[in-house]
């Protein structure tokens, strides 16, 4: 089938899924606050004031009305006031949301430079003390705590050493952000040629990245021993040894590309779950995105924060999902006619 | 469920492996740890975790303080100590529910196939859409704080693993002979799944929960990092490193050293798990012979 026929029929499968997260959502945020006309009331207001209030949010409607309000307000943008500071949900995951995006590529990218070669070894050299090591060395990374890993990473390259950066955040504060494009604050400045924010972003980027690289790329690796291996034992690849040829080129031009298939797809998902995994590195960092976001709202029992941003991240799994398998298929077209 | 030879081949290539051997030597220290600290509580450890003590904050780690101690003043081995056996607890509860939730689930889906099957992937599918933290921080949240309420989150948040598990492997026990043997000899289905499929699902299961047991425990520290968990002044893994945090520059033991400890204990329970699953494949057999 085509490939407009696949996607049409792949983006169906994501609706249910859609209106299952909304639902889930909607019933942890009733479930968090029994009575609202109370909590918004306020303690010293009687009960006539407490009815008007919920009869106007609709609050002793059936369920399922609230629901069709709650999507209602989701769609106009309404996704909550925070508490504490007064601004509306939406606008400051939007605010934040390019940090996030633009730490967990990166981290993705050192997660795949660190990860995707010791697979390749290990696999290469199944058995031996190299092959235990490698897998030690992975099975480190996904064991360890995030908070550890970034607190680590912060007393050493940091307060030790000294070495970069200089503050929190993601660009100096001595310097202002690039001029903005992209949100991406390496692209944007290498857009409009600003050497010194490019060069201060990328310090800013460097330790946060690697922290969140680091509990990810144990997944990596293993996943790309285990396809190695897969691949090494085929048929065509003894044949290109038969051939005589040398083990790298082997190793290089046929058996890495295959192998990289199911590894890329599974990567392109843990992307998705990096994002949720950026709560604790973003809060330690001070990196102003979605997670450092979530995590001050569940420390400070932003219900509306919290649910806002539990929305988007799902909404990113389902998206990521969808783009990979979408993007698998140009890879291998016979997904298409399942 | 285990037979005897099975349990032999498995000693045999735990030895064989020194990866697992120091696995096993972590989780039977933390385990045995655990078991004391229940046991004595506070008798047990060498100072008293909940005093304070205002003379000796922030001091490094020394002889009387093997850990140091915090910015209260309190001990910190002493609090690791005594916190270890609610961690435990709340872990092999998460795992144990799970298990038993998954392993029904999966079971009777994977036996009857078709429509049951159908909804249970896709209900798993759904709690799969969220990233596992992600959807834990929103249960806490919605629960509150506190250990029972993060016992419960995190358990609606692992089941979907094991019933996905459980159904795979209940789908290949479903084909097998002596199930389509049970059949005809006119057992229910309800027997069937109780006594044919359970009892052989039931041991990847478990080598997955040894694995599964040190993620739980991390979960359960990055909830109660976040304050949604084990409340101070209980001490806990992780809300003890997000409580040391701002004194990282002067006094890094205080959020480094819990965290170390948790770390050298999930990849503990990590290794062990890594070395029970390699016993399962059957190509790692020959090697022992």
């Amino acid at each position: 089938m085509g490939l407009g026929k696949y996607v049409g029929r792949r983006l169906l499968t994501v609706i249910p899924v859609l209106i299952g997260v909304l639902v889930i959502v909607f019933l942890l945020s009733r479930v968090a606050v029994p009575n609202p006309a109370r909590v918004w009331a306020g303690p010293r207001a009687d009960e006539k004031t407490v009815r008007a209030i919920g009869e106007r949010y609709h609050l002793y409607d059936p369920l399922y009305i609230q629901f069709f309000y709650y999507l209602i307000d989701l769609a106009r943008g309404d996704w909550g006031n925070s508490p504490t500071t007064g601004q509306p949900v939406l606008k400051m995951i939007l605010a934040y949301f390019p940090a996030t995006l633009e730490l967990s590529i990166a981290a993705m990218l050192i997660a795949l430079a660190l990860g995707i070669p010791i697979g390749v070894i290990g696999a290469v050299k199944q058995g031996t003390a190299t092959d235990n090591w490698a897998r030690l060395f992975s099975l480190v990374g996904v064991a360890t705590p995030p908070f550890l890993i970034a607190l680590v990473v912060q007393l050493v390259f940091f307060y030790y050493l000294g070495a970069f950066p200089d503050s929190g955040g993601r660009i100096s504060t001595f310097l202002d952000a690039p001029q903005n494009v992209t949100g991406f604050f390496i692209l944007d400045s290498l857009i409009s040629g600003n050497w010194p924010a490019l060069w201060s972003s990328l310090q800013h980027i460097l330790m946060p990245a690697f922290s969140l690289a680091f509990i990810y790329f144990g997944i990596g690796a293993r996943l790309t021993r285990a396809s190695m291996l897969e691949i090494l034992s085929t048929d065509y690849v003894r044949t290109a040894y038969g051939k005589g040829l040398g083990e790298w080129t082997v190793i290089y031009k046929h058996a890495l590309r295959n192998a990289m298939i199911p590894v890329i797809s599974v990567m392109t998902v843990m992307f998705a779950y990096m994002l949720g995994g950026s709560i604790v590195v973003e809060s330690i960092f001070s990196w102003p995105g979605v997670g450092r976001y979530a995590a001050a709202s569940a420390m400070g029992i932003d219900l509306f924060a919290v649910m806002g941003t539990t929305l988007v991240f799902a909404l990113c799994v389902v998206v990521v999902n969808l783009i990979a398998d979408i993007l698998y298929t140009f890879v291998d077209p016979r997904i298409r006619l399942e | 469920m285990f037979e005897k030879r099975e349990l032999v081949l498995t000693a045999k290539m735990l030895r064989k492996n020194p990866l697992s051997i120091v696995g096993s030597i972590i989780v039977v220290a933390f385990l045995a740890t655990a078991i004391v600290s229940a046991l004595g509580g506070s008798k047990v450890t060498p100072y008293d975790p909940f005093r304070i003590n205002l003379d000796e904050m922030t001091q490094a780690p020394s002889k009387e303080h093997l850990f140091g101690t915090d910015q209260l003043g309190r001990d910190i081995l002493s609090r690791l100590i005594f916190g270890v056996p609610e961690d435990l607890e709340i872990a092999v509860v998460i795992v144990a529910v799970s298990i038993f939730i998954g392993l029904l689930l999966g079971a009777v889906a994977g036996y009857h196939g078709r429509r049951i099957d159908e909804i249970l992937m896709r209900t798993t599918d759904l709690f799969f859409a969220f990233p596992t933290v992600v959807l834990a921080l929103a249960v806490s949240m919605a629960l509150g704080p506190g250990v029972v309420n993060l016992t419960i989150a995190l358990i609606i948040v692992w089941w979907p693993v094991y019933a996905r598990i459980a159904r795979a492997e209940s789908i290949s026990v479903t084909e097998k002979p002596y199930v389509e043997a049970a059949r005809a000899a006119g057992l229910s289905s309800w027997q069937i799944i109780g006594t044919h499929v359970v009892p052989n699902i039931i041991s990847p299961l478990l080598i997955y929960a040894t694995l599964d047991l040190g993620m739980v425990i991390i979960y359960a520290s990055v909830l109660s990092y976040l304050g949604l968990g084990v409340q101070p002044p209980y001490p806990e893994f992780g809300r003890m490193v997000y409580e040391g945090q701002t004194l990282l520059r002067c006094a890094w033991w205080v959020s480094i050293i819990p965290g170390v400890i948790l770390f050298i204990v999930v990849v503990g329970f990590s290794l062990l798990g890594d070395a029970l699953r390699d016993t399962l494949d059957p190509r790692m057999r020959k090697f022992i012979k």
